[in-house]
């Protein structure tokens, strides 16, 4: 399997995985090196295994394919691959990771919403459980 | 070779304002600085801002790697353990107490300044002394001996805060009309919420039996804001940026990563005061300074210093001021063997250990979008209620569960791991968790303890050659009193604001400072803030420094820093150890003015009771 056939199939797993479609995922840039981690991370069977046997992630999965698969959703929502050890990707990982974007937040030290930022919110009484970020 | 003035060991706050003032008067001063100033040709390249991105853990040294011959303590050098003492040290700082000592620091130039929160609130005229609560040490001085030092250190740091708001609602005795450069800072949108629940309800302090009004005070910050207008009698201050520049525009914009670094440079660092220091102060970096000199009747000569490569050399000065950091100050003393003849160097060594206590408010906490604490409680800091337990300041935290738990990642792998979410679920969970979390941060105070010490490892010794630092530190039982108190405290807050606690000082290994007190487990982080180790009194046989932080034994010898606070009291000790470092740079031009006066034979004066040595310097700020 090629790289470039592989890519689609890379990030239709990942977008059922993180809760976040396929467009916001692209949009971030990083799919192809997140592919690329994945696959040497895992190697290149375990690699090949998650994205032609996972159909739904979920009861389905086996103890293998689970914490591959709980590593590529980590990696998407931190721009950390989990390790051991745990490494950063790039500065462009950390700032795109999805737990922030799922939070409606920017990540520390990457994009700033500017002096007073932290204190708007109008309203005191949103319910958080209301609140999902837009996935950009 | 070139013989200066002044030596200053050590660039970070207090070393970098010390030399700041004498170059101002033209002094010749030659600072050495222990870490790196920036990478060597042969070195990565990376600036701070991308190697704290790219770090795994954002730990407060992570925009800077160490290099070996200049080691410091990083938070990651400790774990906890099930065993008793309950956990392990490695690296630079060992340890062998009944408890940890949590704190670390950081060698770079700058110092551990590169990388505070930027938190800058005077200590109150009753933290002076608490031998009147039965607990501590005297200071030799008052807080009216250090109020116009203070108002230099706002003006040196740039602090904003509100001094209507400091009189009233911290209890500071401001003189009238006085500003703050900036106005202060705008209330995070957690502290907007805790203060629309919680002004004014009353909480129950169970060591004093009293009940104490709750109030969200803002903190005065070191952080570029809007300036005042009125500051400096109408002259107005103007922010400096990067290097010390000026920047009239130049405002927080809510990086939210002030520890470790601020991008926009809103935050003071000593590289801003270095970016204004005159041509006669030299800046020698990668110097590790391994001996202070004296000559034979015990007068300060100069330094001997090592570079990475091990290669020594020696500088000469008529003064000499240690401001390397209350745990180095004490160890290169100690390697000395100067200063001692109390016994006290490197003894009462003082931290703030932080309780912690966290939770999800049933709203949007709007974390990690600004400063870490815009924002605190005042209520517990003062008064009777200090006999009883170790008082304390109650930071609201604005980062999430940053400081509790690590970053979110550590919420991510909560979800995926052990709930077993994918998908939309977990979207759904982990935007919701991270949106209201929020933490509350107790800062204790800790009295000055002559058992809990810095010495020299009788074997560990560092790259160079240096018998590395040992510590052995303790928390008594005046400081679990004020962790009981502030846990019953935050019990009754959580309760009103209908808020979860989630707070759980586990696994082991997360909770290197953790003890069992009345039957409840505490766990407890340092905030960073190493005093006492140098301790100041107004006796060479009990203290180490006098009044103005000279060395009792060795004229022209200065040790400055928080290490030589009698007691750290409740507020981020930084603002006090600046006004103090300004302070004492006026000694020390007292005594090179002496020095240079035309046949004035007659030598400095002695180490005795303080007085004012010259017309106080330019304090801008002052109103009258």
């Amino acid at each position: 399997m090629s790289l470039t056939d592989d890519l689609p199939r890379f990030t239709a797993l990942s977008a059922r995985l993180t809760g976040f479609d396929e467009v916001a995922l692209e949009s971030t840039g990083l799919t192809g090196t997140y592919r690329a981690v994945a696959e040497e991370q895992l190697g290149t069977e375990r690699y090949t295994r998650l994205v032609r046997e996972l159909g739904d992630p979920g009861d389905a999965m086996d103890g293998e394919l689970r914490d591959a698969a709980r590593a590529v959703t980590h990696l998407w929502y931190t721009g950390s691959w989990p390790g051991p050890p745990p490494f950063v990707v790039s500065p462009r990982a950390y700032a795109e990771g999805l737990v922030w974007k799922a939070a409606g937040l920017k990540a520390p030290a990457t994009e700033p919403g500017g002096y007073g930022s932290w204190a708007d919110g109008g309203d005191l009484s949103r319910p958080g459980d209301e609140v999902e970020g837009n996935g950009r | 070779m070139t013989r200066y003035d002044v030596i200053v060991v050590g660039a970070g706050v207090a070393g970098s304002l010390v030399a700041h003032r004498l170059g101002g008067h033209g002094r010749r001063v030659l600072v050495l600085e222990a870490g790196a100033a920036a990478p060597a040709s042969h070195e990565p390249s990376a600036d701070p801002l991308t190697t704290y991105l790219t770090a795994s853990a954002k730990v407060p040294g992570s925009p800077y790697r160490a290099h070996p011959a200049a080691p410091w303590p990083e938070v990651t050098d400790l774990s906890g353990t099930e065993a008793s003492p309950g956990f392990r040290a490695v690296g630079h700082l060992r340890q062998d107490g009944p408890l940890a000592y949590a704190s670390g620091y950081v060698r770079v130039n700058g110092g551990t300044g590169n990388v505070w929160t930027g938190l800058a609130p005077r200590m109150l005229p009753e933290d002076f002394d608490t031998e009147s609560f039965g607990y501590g040490r005297r200071w030799p001085l008052t807080y009216a001996d250090l109020e116009p030092h203070y108002r230099a250190a706002e003006a040196e740091l740039g602090v904003a805060a509100d001094a209507d708001e400091q009189r009233e609602h911290a209890g500071l005795p401001l003189p009238d009309g006085y500003v703050f450069p900036m106005r202060p800072l705008p209330a995070s949108r957690v502290d907007r919420l805790l203060a629309a629940r919680l002004d004014g309800r009353r909480v129950k302090d169970p060591a004093s039996s009293c009940e104490v009004e709750l109030r969200v005070v803002g903190t005065p910050h070191a952080r570029n804001g809007v300036p005042d207008p009125r500051y400096d009698g109408g002259r107005g201050y103007v922010p400096r940026g990067r290097d010390g520049r000026p920047e009239p525009g130049n405002r927080c914009v809510g990086n939210a990563s002030c520890v470790p670094h601020c991008p926009s440079y809103a935050k003071y660092t000593p590289l801003k005061t270095q970016g204004r220091w005159s041509p006669t102060v030299t800046l020698r970096d990668r110097s590790v300074v391994s001996r202070v000199l004296v000559d034979g009747r015990g007068r300060a000569t100069g330094v001997e210093y090592r570079s990475y490569d091990g290669q020594v050399s020696v500088a000469h000065a008529d003064v000499v001021v240690l401001a390397a950091h209350a745990v180095e100050n004490a160890r290169l003393l100690l390697l000395s063997r100067l200063a001692d003849r109390s016994g006290q160097v490197g003894r009462n060594l003082m931290d703030h250990p932080v309780l912690l206590t966290w939770g999800l408010l049933p709203e949007d906490a709007g974390p990690y979008r600004g400063p870490g604490s815009v924002s605190g409680f005042e209520g517990f800091r003062t008064g009777r209620a200090r006999r009883l337990r170790a008082p304390f300041r109650i930071e609201l935290g604005a980062w999430g569960w940053a400081w509790a738990k690590g970053s979110v990642d550590s919420d991510v792998a909560h979800f995926l791991t052990e709930q077993g979410l994918f998908g939309a679920e977990l979207r759904r969970a982990v935007g919701d968790r991270v949106r209201r979390q929020f933490t509350l941060q107790f800062e204790m105070e800790q009295g000055a303890d002559p058992a809990n010490r810095v010495t020299l490892h009788p074997r560990e010794r560092d790259p160079l050659g240096l018998p590395r630092p040992l510590v052995t530190y303790d928390l008594d039982e005046h400081v679990k009193e004020g962790m009981a108190a502030a846990r019953a405290v935050s019990d009754q807050i959580f309760a009103l604001l209908d808020a979860e606690d989630h707070t759980d000082y586990s696994p082991a290994a997360a909770w290197p400072g953790r003890f069992s007190y009345g039957g409840r487990t505490y766990g407890y982080r340092g905030a960073g803030h190493a005093a006492g180790t140098h301790i100041m009194g107004d006796s060479a046989a009990t203290s180490v420094v006098d009044a103005w932080q000279r060395c009792w034994d060795h004229p022209g010898l200065y040790a400055v820093g928080c290490g030589s606070m009698p007691s750290v009291a409740t507020s981020n000790p930084t603002l006090t150890m600046a006004a103090l470092a300004l302070r004492s740079a006026e000694r020390v031009e007292a005594d090179l003015a002496a020095r240079d006066r035309p046949g004035h034979l007659t030598p400095p004066p002695a180490p005795s009771a303080p007085q004012a040595p010259t017309p106080p310097s330019p304090t801008r700020g002052a109103s009258t």
